[in-house]
């Protein structure tokens, strides 16, 4: 606990802003990103603009894959170690993925619509994968809401948490080793060279390093908000509030 | 394909505005926070924090 932070409400723990310069960064990448994509990278022949949707789609899908995995291993940490800090880093991680994950399963459907025909496939794999991922989320922070004693919501959600992640290596796979699916397959992250037109490529990479950017930078907000809410929580259970 | 510019530009806003409404509530759970703090360290005459006790 630091004075600083309770003589100087403005800011969070340590005098920091919750949203800081790293969000800002972040912030201004995304915005590069949707220059470059909307007015400087050509459309393709086939799909025509609904295409563009993969430069958004695809990283906030690698952005939860990321959010999801910080979570994972925050909680093995926490599991061995029972370091509060672990724990608050599981649950902020967590509640980033679930926006990432979101967003993968709004801007996946409209893309569907489009070129599929259809907004929803039930029996593609990688689709109902991520879906359950999503949900396995949901829970992961409702569970989080439904426990007061804090090991025991620690030890709880960690194990959840660490069970959900060992989904995304089967989202990913699913297109390989099932033979019931629409979704396409990688065009990037596979064994043999990348079959994207280096323009289109250059905005994906990029794409995904301004989604992994804002990711990081929003599980750091979401953190210092965790270690203001643990301060608040200490204060008020010394005062006997 | 000029009528999917519809739905390539109804993604880019939604993801603008999801995450940027994300990054907003962010802020807002902070302010809340800080301003009960606050409100504590007042009640109590924490120093530096309202009247003195």
């Amino acid at each position: 606990m630091t004075s600083v932070s309770r003589q100087d409400p403005r800011h969070g723990v340590g005098g920091k802003s919750v949203i800081g310069g790293f969000f800002v960064i972040a912030a201004l990448a995304v915005a590069a990103l949707y220059v470059r994509a909307i007015l400087f990278t050509p459309l393709e022949a086939k799909q025509g603009a609904a295409q563009k949707i993969y430069y958004i789609h695809v990283p906030s899908a690698i952005g939860a894959y990321t959010a999801v995995t910080i979570t994972a291993l925050a909680s093995l940490i926490y599991l061995w170690l029972k370091d509060e800090r672990a724990d608050r880093m599981a649950e902020a991680s967590a509640e980033v993925g679930l926006v990432f994950m979101t967003m993968v399963l709004i801007t996946g459907p409209l893309w569907a619509h489009k070129i599929w025909g259809a907004w929803w496939v039930w029996w593609d794999l990688r689709l109902t994968l991520s879906l359950f991922l999503w949900f396995v989320i949901v829970g992961y922070l409702v569970l989080r809401g439904a426990i007061e004693d804090p090991a025991m919501r620690g030890r709880y959600s960690a194990v959840l948490a660490v069970l959900g992640a060992l989904l995304i290596p089967f989202i990913h796979l699913s297109v390989y080793f099932s033979m019931a699916h629409m979704h396409p397959d990688p065009v990037v992250l596979k064994p043999s060279e990348p079959s994207l037109p280096r323009e289109m490529l250059i905005t994906f990479l990029s794409g995904i390093g301004a989604f992994l950017l804002l990711c990081l930078a929003l599980i750091q907000s979401r953190y210092r908000l965790s270690e203001l809410k643990d301060e608040m929580a200490a204060v008020e259970a010394e005062r006997g509030y | 394909m000029d009528d999917t510019q519809g739905v390539f530009r109804a993604a880019y806003i939604i993801a603008a505005i999801v995450y940027g409404g994300y990054a907003v509530t962010i802020w807002l759970r902070a302010k809340r926070i800080r301003e009960r703090l606050s409100r504590v360290n007042g009640r109590t005459g924490e120093p530096g924090s309202g009247p003195a006790r």
